[in-house]
């Protein structure tokens, strides 16, 4: 994994966002109602939508209900579609909404609460001392998400509030841009911005607690510290 | 999209990576309470020239905050590399078929 002392992070690794001119045909055939759109529109969008949803929903079964009701109420309301070129942040609606019901419905639904900041940042002792902050950055994280992070990443973005996952989920996991994010949900971009930030900041907090007691972790919680 | 120095995505956060209330960590520090707001967007390449020199500043005098900026890019760049399931061609047309069946022939 590529790491800097400072500047950009990189963009998402998972682009697979095909050229914007591809949707706009695509969403163009499917709106004529050309069935024979339909299979290279499932071909595009089923893998995006089946990997969303699985970490929106946390279980496979759940993750394919969303897939195939999104893939379906998708193409058979393409007609509402103003605006061809915005066919894959319209499937993303279509496919949040889903995830949504879904968890109304009350399955695989951890406790909802708000994620406050005095929680999501250290805290200075009570004598004024900075706080200890462990610089596990260093870890061979690419490694160990091949082994048991990846499953404890995954838990800490499930245990998200859903209106912070969603956000997380369509920033840093499938691309979309902050604009994008925020037509998706209906919500302003400064909104998308801060939900972004205490969401990274929950999982920071999350790997924190798994990383700074391994060999690395908890000496370089001293040295930075100091 | 460039952001001034007066909005952050802590929207209206007060507490900093180092976490107190103007509390400095490095000599001559920026407050670090007023770092903590604006790490997501330095890291996304949404801030200004010169918020951004004064983050880089800072973290370069204060070992907590350089400590707390880099775990969060590290948290962001494991999310980011958490492997995506893969749905081969043969899975796709199973569900093409399953939809059409669904769709009952409107597809």
């Amino acid at each position: 994994m590529h790491r800097r002392a400072s500047g950009d992070l990189p963009p998402v690794a998972a682009g697979t966002r095909p050229p914007a001119d591809d949707d706009r045909r695509l969403a163009l055939a499917l709106r004529d109602g050309r069935p024979e759109a339909f299979e290279p529109f499932a071909e595009r969008f089923g893998p995006l939508i089946l990997n969303f949803g699985r970490r929106m929903c946390g279980h496979r079964d759940d993750a394919e209900e969303v897939m195939q009701e999104t893939l379906l109420k998708a193409f058979l309301s393409l007609k509402d579609l103003r605006d061809p070129s915005a066919l894959r942040a319209w499937v993303y609606r279509v496919a949040a909404n889903a995830c949504m019901k879904m968890r109304r419905r009350g399955r695989h639904q951890p406790m909802e609460r708000p994620l406050s900041l005095d929680e999501l940042v250290p805290q200075p002792s009570g004598d004024g001392a900075p706080p200890q902050i462990a610089d596990w950055s260093n870890l061979p994280l690419d490694r160990l998400l091949r082994g048991e992070l990846s499953a404890a990443l995954e838990q800490a973005i499930l245990a998200l509030p859903k209106e912070f996952r969603v956000i997380l989920v369509l920033r840093d996991q499938e691309g979309l841009s902050t604009r994008e994010a925020a037509d998706v949900l209906g919500i302003s971009a400064t909104l998308v911005k801060v939900r972004l930030h205490r969401a990274r900041l929950a999982l920071r907090r999350s790997l924190d607690a798994y990383l700074a007691g391994r060999p690395g972790g908890a000496a370089r919680r001293r040295r930075a510290g100091r | 999209m460039s952001r001034g120095s007066r909005v952050g995505t802590g929207a209206g956060a007060r507490r900093g990576a180092a976490g107190a209330d103007g509390h400095r960590h490095g000599p001559g520090a920026r407050r670090c309470g007023e770092m903590v707001e604006y790490l997501s967007d330095y890291l996304d390449g949404d801030l200004d020239a010169a918020l951004r020199r004064t983050i880089d500043e800072h973290g370069g005098q204060c070992p907590p905050c350089r400590a707390f900026i880099r775990t969060l890019r590290a948290t962001v760049e494991a999310v980011r590399s958490l492997p995506r399931r893969r749905l081969g061609r043969g899975a796709v047309r199973s569900l093409v078929v399953a939809l059409r069946k669904a769709s009952g022939g409107r597809l």
